[in-house]
C-alpha cells in the first residue's frame, strides 16, 4: 500500500492532533467520525486497546493511538474524537484530540517520512508534508492497524469475515 | 447459449445432489423381497433428472453414468430383474461416483475420465448379469437412448407424481408447468428436445419427457382431472407427436409449490435486521420507562405491542433457517450399512425424532461430529455378533439416534446396547497417555477422559475408528457449537452420548450479571444456580475459594480477576455467586450483582477484532452499551480442579 501512487491527481486526507502534532490519513479509510463514548473494556487486552463499542449493531473495537504511541495525555472528555476507519472490510475505531480539516495533496506536496522524530515507526509513514504552517505526519493507517504490533486481528483470519 | 445456462449450473448441482440424496435413502430402505414400485420409480426419476439435466449442461461424464444406471434401474422397476444385495450395492456405490463427478464439475475440476469409464462399466457388469438372466423374458434391449419398451409404465409413473407419493412441492410444481401430457408417441427424440427445454429452466425436479404412450391418454386425462381446473374437460386423447410445453394458469395454482430457494445470504442478512430490530426495541423499552405517568400508560402499551411484534418476526425468521434433523440422520442408514458390513456385525439402525428442527448452520457443523460418534459406536460399542451371543444379547446391535427438543435446546442422543464403555481400560490407558487419573474417580469423571486429547482405547487401530484424534474433536467440535456433548454408560448395556445444543447460533437466553462497571452474559444452558453463598459454607484453601453446596465443594472463580475489572466487593460471602457447569467441570463465578436473565443477540467479535479468551461473544444491551457473552466451558479450563481437593476441604 505504501507504493500507491496517486497518478498525478490530488488526494484528500483528514487531519487530526494527537498531543501537539498533527497527523492525517487517506479519507477514503474515514467511514465517520464520533464523539467519545465509553467502550467495554476487554480483559487482558494491552491497554491502548480501550475496548469494544456498539457501532450500529456491529462490534468494533477501539484503539487509543496515544497510549500506543505515547503522545499527549489520554484524555477523554467532550472534545474527544474517535475517528471510524474502514480497513480491508474490518472496522476499527482510533481515538483522537481532535478533527482538523480536510486536506487536499497532490503527490509533489509530500516528502518522504523522516526515520526518526515521529511518534509512529516509519513504516507506518507514507510521508510529511507542509499546510499552513505546520508539518502534517500522513499516515498509512492501513499498514497500522493491520500491523502485528497492534494485534488487533488474529493474524491467522486476517481475510476471513465471519458473522 | 452457454452463457445462459451457467447460470443454472449451481440450481442443478444442488438438485442433482438431493437426487442422489433420495436415491441413497431410497435404495437403503429398498424392500429386496417385494421392491416397492413407486420407490424403484422415484429412484428412476431421480437418476432421470440428473441424466437430463445434465445432459443439457454438457457435463456428459454424470450423464454416461446415470444414462447405464437409468437402464439397470428401468429393468429392475419393470421387474425384469431381481433387486439383490449386490445390486443394491452396486448402485450405492454408483450414487457414490455420481457424488464424486458432481463435486468435480461444481469445483471446475478436469473430469477423470478413466474414473468414469469404471463408475460406467462396473453398473454395466450389474446390467450384463441381470440381462442374461432375464433375457428370455425382455426381448427389448435396453440401451435405446431412451428405454422406450413399455411405455404405460412411464405414463404411470408420471402421473403418480400428482398422487404425491414420493415427490416434493417442487417436483409437482414442475408439472405445473404443463398441461397434463396425453403424450407423444414418436418418443425418443422428441422427450429430448421437450427435457432440454424444461431443464434449461433450471428448477425442476423431473423434466418432463414427453414419452407417453397414446393408449393411455384417457387415463392420464382422468388422473390428471384431479389436478386440473374443475370443469376443465380432459386433455383431448393423444395428438401424436406433438408436444405440448402451453403454461396452464389454473393447473400452476394448483399445485403451485409450497417453498422457494432462497439465498442464505439473505436469510442470514434478515435475521440480523431482526436482531437489530430487537435490540432497538429494548432501547425504546428503556426509554419508555423514563416518561412521565400521562403518556407512560399509553407508551407502555405501544411497547408492549411492539415487543410481541417483534418476538414474532423474530421468531418467523429464525423457523425460516430452521430444517429437520434428518438432513443430518439419513445419511447414517447408508453409514451403518457399509460399516457393519465391513466389521462383520449385523447393526440394526433407529432413528427417533428425525423431524426436530435445528438451525442450518448447526446442521451442517454436526455431520462430522455425529458420523464420528455413530462410527465410533459401531466399531467400539457393539460388540461382534459371536461375544454379544456370549453375554446372552440378540446377535443383532442396535444403534439408536434420537433427537427432541428440551426447552432452548437440542438433545441429540447415540444409543447403542454394546458392551458399555471399560472403565478399568479407559484408567489404564489414560495412565499410560499421561493423562492425571485415579481409581477412586467417579465414573462421569472416567468417561470424560475419553474427551481428552489423543486418548483412544481401541485396542486394534482400524481405518474405522480409534486413531485417538476422535472424541476431543467431536467434542470440540460441539461447544463450537455453544453445545456440550455428555456419556454415560453401563457395563454390558451400552453407552449413550448425549449432544445438547442451542436451538440457534444467532440467540442466547442468558443471565446478565454486574462486576464493578461491566455487564456480562452467562448463558442460561450453563447456570445451574446462582446464591448470595452462606458463610458456613464458604471454605478457604490457601488462595483458593471453594463453596460447599449440595455436598459438592464448587471452586469459585473470583470474574473480576479473570476479567480484570474493579468489583464492588470481593468477599464471597458479600459478593453472589453463580454456580455454572459445563461438559469438563462444576464451579461458581463470583459477581457484584445478577442483572436479570434476557434473551441476547450474538454478535461476532471476530469480524471486527478478534477472539478473547473466555468470551464466546457480544450483545448489544438495551442502553446500546457492548456486553460480552461468557464462554464458561473455555473459563473452566482456569478452574483449580477440585476433585484433588475434596479430603482437604
Amino acid at each position: 500500500m505504501t507504493s500507491e501512487s496517486f497518478g498525478g491527481q490530488e488526494k484528500e486526507f483528514l487531519s487530526f492532533t494527537l498531543g501537539d502534532e498533527h497527523y492525517a490519513v487517506d479519507i477514503m479509510q474515514v467511514q465517520e467520525i464520533r464523539g467519545w463514548e465509553k467502550a467495554t473494556k476487554i480483559a487482558n487486552a494491552p491497554d491502548f486497546i480501550k475496548g469494544v463499542i456498539n457501532l450500529r449493531g456491529d462490534i468494533v473495537p477501539v484503539v487509543d493511538l496515544r497510549i500506543k504511541f505515547n503522545v499527549g495525555k489520554p484524555v477523554y472528555n467532550e472534545f474527544t474524537i474517535v475517528i471510524v476507519l474502514q480497513i480491508r472490510q474490518r472496522v476499527v475505531g482510533i481515538v483522537v484530540d481532535s478533527v482538523s480539516d480536510v486536506i487536499r495533496l497532490t503527490p509533489d506536496m509530500i516528502r518522504p517520512a523522516p526515520e526518526f522524530g515521529v511518534a509512529f515507526d516509519s513504516r507506518y509513514l507514507k510521508g510529511l508534508s507542509n499546510v499552513e504552517d505546520h508539518m502534517v505526519i500522513l499516515v498509512d493507517i492501513d499498514e497500522l492497524i493491520t500491523s502485528k504490533e497492534l494485534a488487533l486481528f488474529d493474524q491467522a483470519d486476517n481475510k476471513s469475515i465471519d458473522h | 447459449m452457454s452463457v445462459d445456462l451457467k447460470q443454472f449450473h449451481q440450481v442443478f448441482f444442488e438438485e442433482s445432489q438431493e437426487h442422489l440424496d433420495t436415491m441413497e435413502q431410497l435404495l437403503m430402505t429398498l424392500d429386496l423381497q417385494q421392491p416397492d414400485a413407486e420407490e424403484l420409480n422415484s429412484i428412476f426419476r431421480a437418476a432421470h433428472s440428473i441424466k437430463g439435466g445434465s445432459g443439457i449442461f454438457g457435463f456428459d461424464a454424470l450423464g454416461s453414468v446415470t444414462h447405464v444406471m437409468e437402464n439397470l434401474l428401468d429393468r429392475l422397476r419393470k421387474g425384469l430383474q431381481q433387486p439383490d444385495t449386490e445390486l443394491v450395492d452396486g448402485l450405492l456405490k454408483a450414487v457414490d461416483h455420481l457424488g464424486v463427478l458432481l463435486l468435480q464439475y461444481r469445483q471446475d475440476e478436469v473430469i477423470d475420465w478413466n474414473f468414469v469409464a469404471q463408475a460406467t462399466s462396473h453398473v454395466e457388469t450389474l446390467l450384463a448379469d441381470g440381462v442374461s438372466q432375464g433375457s428370455d423374458k425382455d426381448k427389448s434391449a435396453p440401451y435405446g437412448l431412451f428405454e422406450d419398451p413399455v411405455l404405460p409404465d412411464r405414463a404411470e409413473e408420471k402421473w403418480g407424481l400428482f398422487e404425491g407419493i414420493e415427490s416434493g412441492p417442487e417436483k409437482s410444481e414442475a408439472f405445473g408447468f404443463f398441461e397434463p401430457l396425453p403424450g407423444a408417441i414418436d418418443g425418443a427424440k422428441e422427450s429430448a428436445e421437450s427435457e432440454a427445454g424444461d431443464s434449461a429452466f433450471g428448477f425442476f425436479d423431473e423434466p418432463a419427457s414427453g414419452v407417453v404412450a397414446e393408449e393411455l391418454g384417457s387415463s392420464s386425462g382422468e388422473k390428471s382431472g384431479l389436478v386440473a381446473a374443475p370443469g376443465k374437460p380432459p386433455a383431448p386423447k393423444s395428438v401424436a407427436g406433438k408436444k405440448m410445453p402451453g403454461v396452464s394458469p389454473t393447473k400452476m395454482v394448483a399445485t403451485e409449490s409450497t417453498s422457494i430457494r432462497v439465498d442464505v445470504d439473505k436469510v442470514d442478512k434478515l435475521i440480523n435486521l431482526v436482531g437489530e430490530l430487537v435490540i432497538t426495541q429494548s432501547m425504546l423499552a428503556v426509554l419508555g420507562k423514563d416518561l412521565d405517568e400521562q403518556q407512560a400508560e399509553r407508551m407502555q402499551n405501544v411497547l408492549g405491542e411492539l415487543e410481541r411484534n417483534t418476538r414474532e418476526i423474530q421468531e418467523s425468521v429464525m423457523s425460516i433457517r430452521m430444517l429437520p434433523v434428518s438432513f443430518v440422520f439419513n445419511r447414517f442408514p447408508r453409514v451403518v450399512r457399509d460399516l457393519s458390513a465391513k466389521l462383520g456385525k449385523d447393526i440394526d439402525l433407529h432413528i427417533e425424532g428425525g423431524n426436530t428442527e435445528l438451525d442450518k448452520s448447526l446442521i451442517e457443523k454436526l455431520v462430522d461430529p455425529l458420523t464420528h460418534l455413530v462410527r465410533n459406536s459401531i466399531d467400539h460399542g457393539i460388540e461382534s455378533p459371536k461375544a454379544r451371543a456370549a453375554a446372552g444379547k440378540p446377535a443383532t446391535g442396535r444403534v439408536t439416534l434420537t433427537a427432541a427438543q428440551q426447552g432452548g435446546n437440542i438433545i441429540i442422543g447415540i444409543h447403542d446396547d454394546g458392551g458399555g464403555l471399560n472403565r478399568d481400560r479407559i484408567l489404564s490407558k489414560a495412565e499410560e497417555n499421561g493423562l492425571s487419573a485415579s481409581d477412586t474417580m467417579s465414573d462421569e469423571d472416567v468417561w470424560a477422559l475419553i474427551f481428552q486429547p489423543g486418548f483412544s482405547t481401541a485396542e486394534v487401530v482400524t481405518d474405522v475408528s480409534g486413531r485417538g484424534v476422535g472424541m476431543d474433536v467431536v467434542r470440540r467440535n460441539i461447544s463450537s457449537l455453544g453445545g456440550r456433548i455428555e456419556v454415560s454408560s453401563t457395563p454390558g448395556q451400552g453407552s449413550v452420548f448425549t449432544i445438547v445444543l442451542p436451538l440457534t447460533l444467532a440467540i442466547v437466553d442468558g443471565m446478565g450479571v454486574r462486576v464493578g462497571d461491566q455487564t456480562y452474559i452467562i448463558p442460561l444452558v450453563n447456570i445451574v444456580e446462582s446464591m448470595q453463598p452462606p458463610e458456613k459454607s464458604v471454605k478457604t484453601l490457601g488462595k483458593d475459594v471453594l463453596l460447599h453446596v449440595r455436598d459438592y465443594y464448587w471452586p469459585v472463580l473470583p470474574l473480576y480477576q479473570k476479567m480484570n475489572v474493579k468489583p464492588d466487593c470481593v468477599d464471597p460471602e458479600k459478593a453472589i455467586v453463580v454456580l455454572v457447569e459445563t461438559s469438563k467441570r462444576r464451579f461458581g463465578l463470583m459477581v457484584d450483582e445478577l442483572v436479570g436473565q434476557q434473551q441476547v443477540v450474538i454478535k461476532s467479535l471476530e469480524k471486527h477484532y478478534r477472539r478473547i479468551p473466555g468470551v464466546a461473544g457480544a450483545t448489544i444491551m438495551g442502553d446500546g452499551s457492548v456486553a460480552l457473552i461468557l464462554d464458561v466451558e473455555s473459563l473452566a479450563s482456569s478452574v483449580v480442579d477440585p476433585v484433588n481437593l475434596e479430603e482437604i476441604a
